[in-house]
């Protein structure tokens, strides 16, 4: 256990349950864990089962536009000169202090303590284990930041058995519809986090939610047009910015789809953007379909 | 004073909601009550000694609608009126198990004089009602009091539906101008999480500036010459501040920050967990451990041997940060006065909480730090983001891309795993309510009742706050509770509204609960109804019509 990072090991208090672990060093880690190592819950097979569809590790990045950071002075003693530094940015790449004293406000027990507070009494007979049914079908098209997007759908129950259900990721230009990634959907509710080229434009970025048909024509059954990609600080140093190297990022990309080519030109279903992402639009060829 | 540049103090003071009349004692409620005795009163007697000596100084506080409405809440009143009571009954206790113990009797002697000053400062100075010192520290001109989105929304994964943005803007200025008596110059965008187009309604409501992080300016098109150490002009109007984080980084660290300092107090080590006492239980909840507040300890190093706290040596030390955190304040505004054709300016922002919860000496380095920065040299002055643009207002037009101040600096920390099941839940109100509110544009009645509920259900849904606990795993089964009995309760009235049948006794029950916002008008989420409907430039039905 000691020679996992605290990373690793904040997601192994977190699968154990224990509350205000992201606050913890790490020997206050490896105390917790130890502590609560013999009860097991449910959120470690939750976080398991999840792993698919994680994102890959946090793009970590260095926002330095100009020259070196300015010394600080320590305290007590007389500050150095200040270098030439004109703009200095935050450092993304260091442990995120702010979020831990942040989360300081919403914490009654020191952090690795069990949280005993007594059970909620029933309060106007709201179902808290489960939510209200969404009114119909729904996908949801999020930014979670350069690179990455993340695709949520809400189906009918027994409605992702009733045909092979597929999100497809794609790029309008040209009045052509390019697919980029597909995803194969095998339940009703669930959500994927694609790894995209931050430097697509951003108001061209399509997702579909559809299945084949027997003439091999793509059906979108549900789409959700733009969102809004937040750009990178230096959008050509992807491999200095980036936690994740360029090759790793292009692995992880193609493992789910073809990077920055054009996979296949999609057969257009109307005159306008709006009408090739819209429910019921024939959006590609049947010769896209894998396998 | 012709000072080289300026410094800019802003303090984001915000807490969620949490309210819970059906319950008798509520453990999350003592959030608020932390805050009020360890944060706000304590800032408020650290500007108003200031004001007494007459020290020039300059602080923007952030006060969010839901921590006004708590702060104006008679029954939150009532109850930090006990939870003081409960802890000077703690600290009699205290004082006579203590009594033999030269190492621990001073700090408890310490905590029975700061308790009693705190209730005289609530009770007898304020009469319950803290927006009372603020508001009166704002119309003097010492405190710039801006707004934030009504409940903390996050704009950037709530600009699906442009009514929410709207919504959150109407209550938020509507709020603020109730409880203050004026309408705000400059909104904290929850989480400095900003979407291009927000700028435009900002302008809207009247909004004159906001706040971005640093990349938010640097990472701005086209690149301002200057950085952070100027504001930026967006393309609809408001200007940007951007955060300068090596001031940021000095206060925040717990590594190279001053709160990491052995002999400030230890925030984790508390009476409530280190005493079993009967005068101790009667501070807990139900005999459930927790936070009491007293906390006996200095930080003393990484190990959990702690020493005995010396509020004394600490205040010294805070009195050096102060210095230490000026001399770097003004060595920078040297140096970039060399090349800039204008003073600069150095924001400086932080959550409030920060200082007295997190870091308990944090009160008192502000004090020390305007004290010096007044007295002690003429390089730097405090100033507000206000009074800087009536100076210097020919402002560069940049615009900033979708940014936050979270952790990566873009939208995770509100948007992962553990949290990405509430966006379909809340777009999906978005959507219903705003096409009731289209549909239905003059409710009264029943109808009406349920409507303005159903929004404040919402609002309160859409709190960053949830999502931001679930990501850092503290109190996790109460947000994800919040967020799902929001949720239910905005179904069920909406479902009453389109049935036509009404549960007077649910609705009565519900908007006891959820009781902020009493000048709601569901018709903030209308698609672009009229402006005085959402910029609340007008309140009352005549508005809308």
């Amino acid at each position: 256990m000691n020679t996992k990072t605290v990373k690793e090991l904040k997601e192994i208090a977190r699968s154990l349950g224990i509350t205000g672990y992201s606050g913890l060093r790490k020997e206050e880690l490896l105390k917790a864990i130890s502590a609560s190592k013999a009860r097991p819950t449910k959120a470690k097979k939750k976080v398991a089962a999840k792993k698919v569809a994680k994102p890959v590790k946090a793009a970590k990045r260095v926002a330095k536009k100009t020259a070196k950071k300015p010394a600080a002075a320590k305290p007590g003693s007389v500050a150095a000169p200040k270098p030439k530094a004109e703009i200095v940015a935050r450092d993304l790449t260091e442990e995120n202090e702010e979020e831990r004293i942040e989360s300081a406000k919403f914490i009654t027990v020191p952090p690795g303590t069990a949280a005993l507070r007594g059970q909620y009494p029933p309060d106007l007979g709201e179902d808290i284990d489960n939510l209200p049914a969404l009114p119909g079908p729904r996908l949801s098209f999020l930014s979670q930041k350069p690179g990455v997007l993340l695709a949520r759908w809400h189906l009918e129950p027994g409605q992702s058995q009733q045909a092979a259900l597929m999100l497809r990721l794609g790029v309008l230009a040209d009045q052509q519809f390019y697919i980029k990634q597909e995803v194969s959907v095998d339940s009703d509710n669930g959500s994927h986090y694609f790894h995209v080229d931050p430097s697509w434009p951003a108001d061209s970025i399509y997702l579909q939610l559809g299945y084949f048909n027997t003439s091999g024509e793509f059906v979108v059954a549900l789409r959700r047009g733009t969102v809004r990609l937040p750009k990178l600080f230096s959008p050509t140093s992807l491999g200095v910015n980036w936690a994740l190297g360029v090759e790793d990022f292009k692995r992880e990309v193609q493992q789910s789809g073809p990077l920055g080519q054009v996979s296949r030109p999609g057969v257009m279903g109307g005159p306008s953007s709006y009408d090739l992402a819209r429910a019921g639009a024939l959006s590609s060829s049947g010769m896209l379909r894998k396998g | 004073m012709n000072p080289k540049g300026y410094f800019s103090l802003v303090l984001h003071a915000h807490l969620p909601f949490v309210r819970h009349p059906e319950y008798e004692r509520f453990l999350e409620e003592d959030w608020y009550f932390e805050a009020l005795t360890e944060t706000y009163l304590p800032l408020l007697e650290v500007f108003e000694g200031m004001e007494r000596d007459r020290i020039h100084f300059r602080v923007t506080m952030s006060l969010t609608p839901p921590l006004l409405s708590m702060m104006t809440d008679p029954m939150l009143q009532q109850r930090f009126v006990r939870y003081l009571d409960e802890r000077l009954a703690g600290i009699k206790g205290e004082l006579k198990r203590t009594q033999d113990d030269p190492y621990y009797h001073p700090v408890v002697q310490y905590y029975q004089q700061r308790f009693t000053r705190l209730r005289e400062q609530f009770v007898d100075q304020y009469q319950h009602d803290v927006t009372r010192g603020f508001r009166r520290l704002m119309e003097h001109g010492f405190l710039e009091i801006i707004t934030c989105s009504a409940t903390h929304g996050f704009f950037p994964l709530l600009a699906t539906d442009e009514e929410s943005l709207y919504a959150q803007l109407s209550m938020a200025v509507r709020t603020h101008e109730r409880i203050l008596g004026r309408r705000p110059k400059g909104i904290w965008l929850a989480e400095c999480g900003y979407t291009p187009g927000v700028d435009r309604m900002l302008a809207e409501f009247g909004i004159e500036f906001f706040f971005v992080d640093s990349h938010g300016v640097l990472d701005a098109n086209p690149s301002p010459k200057y950085g952070v150490h100027r504001p930026i002009r967006t393309p609809g109007g408001p200007a940007a501040f951007g955060r300068d984080y090596e001031s940021s980084k000095q206060v925040w660290s717990a590594e190279e920050g001053y709160p990491g300092d052995t002999i400030y107090r230890e925030f984790y080590r508390d009476v409530g967990f280190d005493v079993q006492a009967p005068h101790v239980d009667a501070m807990l909840h139900d005999g459930i451990k927790c936070f009491t507040g007293l906390k006996y300890h200095r930080i003393t190093g990484k190990g959990d041997w702690k020493e005995p706290y010396h509020p004394q040596w600490a205040s010294e030390r805070a009195a050096e940060h102060a210095g230490n955190f000026l001399h770097n304040r003004q060595l920078q505004v040297q140096h970039l006065s060399s090349y800039m054709d204008r003073p600069p300016i150095v924001v400086a922002p932080y959550d409030a909480e920060l200082f007295g919860h997190w870091w308990y000496e944090g009160p008192q380095w502000i004090d020390f730090l305007f004290r010096k920065m007044a007295c002690d040299q003429q390089d730097v002055e405090a100033i507000t983001p206000w009074e800087y643009m009536n100076r210097f207002g020919d402002l560069e037009t940049v615009q900033p891309p979708e940014c936050s101040w979270g952790a990566g600096g873009y939208n995770e920390v509100w948007l992962n795993g553990s949290n990405d099941w509430i966006y379909p839940y809340l777009h999906a109100a978005a959507e219903r309510i705003s096409q009731l509110a289209q549909r239905i544009p003059d409710a009264d009645g029943d109808q009406r009742w349920a409507l303005d509920q159903a929004a404040r259900e919402l609002l309160l849904a859409q709190s960053s706050d949830w999502a931001f606990i679930m990501k850092t795993a503290t109190s996790v089964e109460y947000a994800v509770r919040r967020t799902k009995t929001h949720i239910h309760r905005f179904n069920r009235l909406v479902d009453m509204v389109e049935s036509g049948n009404y549960d007077h006794e649910y609705l009565r029950a519900v908007s006891e609960r959820d009781s902020l916002f009493p000048d709601m008008d569901y018709r903030i989420f209308r698609k672009s109804g009229p402006l005085s409907a959402r910029s609340g430039h007008k309140v009352g039905t005549d508005a809308y019509d």
